[in-house]
């Protein structure tokens, strides 16, 4: 029995492990294109169980059936590689990987392009490393300016006492033993 | 092509915003005032119809996405009704607004909130 691969499911359910944790405007300047071009980055980040992690960024530019347009953002992203990151990241960075996702799905309007960087180490540095590192060297490689990145609200796990805060914890019960036996 | 945007609190805390044309950058600025006077009243849910949107550039999908911020920080939802095919795949592939609640009828919609209200008694 042979199985039909569906690339475009493998990814989604991939994606489906993704938290998005914010997201930024930037604009793009082309020279030879009178009007700066919008764009939008979703961030998602991916912790690994033993350490460590990536952080997915989803580059959303309008294009509007530009081919022209778009053939120069595809350039642009074959120029990116791991050397782009290396002096902003440093021994963190341990690879880079890139989909077009316009060959899963053919978006006309826009160019969809997500760029993931695995880290050896993340341990909720998501914010330093995104503000500090990963945007100062999109801004050094590419003609691209970001506005402020937007913060997704953080759920805060409902969690119960640890085992160990109710060590040496006493009960109600307990206490009044200890007034009316003196024990 | 201009924008035009009707908005209308159906039912106590639910509002839908309807935008009717093109959202683009020269258009979202309408989307956004709309939205931010709907987010002043506190809203517990704001439904965006989408039947009449025939384009959607980035920056309207950074008004939709601002708007789910705002919302969130309040525990409200943000939902959306009538997605053309063409913004329903960009929304898929990018999985774009996470627990995207996306109805295809005012009726599907309607029990969805029936049954919301109940739960929430």
């Amino acid at each position: 029995m042979t199985q039909e691969f569906d690339p475009k499911k493998s990814y989604l359910s991939v994606k489906t492990h993704e938290k998005m944790i914010a997201y930024v405007g930037f604009s793009v300047r082309f020279e030879g294109h009178e009007k700066i071009k919008d764009g939008v980055i979703k961030i998602s980040s991916f912790n690994r169980p033993y350490g460590g992690g990536y952080l997915t960024l989803t580059f959303i530019i309008d294009t509007k059936d530009n081919e022209e347009l778009k053939a120069h953002l595809n350039r642009l992203f074959s120029n990116l590689t791991e050397d782009t990151f290396k002096q902003h990241l440093g021994k963190d960075l341990e690879k880079i990987t890139k989909v077009s996702l316009d060959s899963l799905e053919e978006v006309s309007d826009w160019y969809i392009e997500e760029v993931a960087v695995h880290l050896r180490s993340l341990d909720e540095r998501e914010n330093v490393i995104i503000e500090e590192k990963l945007i100062p060297a999109f801004e050094a490689t590419f003609p691209f300016s970001f506005e402020p990145v937007e913060w997704w609200p953080v759920d805060k796990p409902v969690t119960g006492p640890t085992e160990a805060s109710l060590k040496g914890h006493i009960s109600l019960k307990t206490l009044f033993r200890k007034w009316f036996k003196g024990q | 092509m201009a924008l035009k945007v009707n908005s209308a609190e159906t039912r106590p805390g639910v509002f839908t915003v309807s935008p009717i044309g093109t959202l683009d950058a020269n258009t979202y600025m309408i989307l956004e005032k709309t939205v931010d006077a709907v987010l002043k009243q506190m809203p517990d849910v704001i439904i965006f119809d989408l039947e009449f949107l025939d384009y959607i550039n980035s920056m309207g999908v950074r008004v939709l996405l601002k708007t789910k911020k705002e919302l969130e920080k309040n525990g409200g939802k943000i939902m959306f009704m009538h997605l053309q095919p063409q913004i329903r795949k960009v929304f898929d592939i990018l999985n774009a607004l996470p627990t995207l609640q996306v109805f295809t009828s005012i009726k599907e919609l309607d029990e969805y909130l029936d049954a919301m209200q109940k739960a929430a008694r």
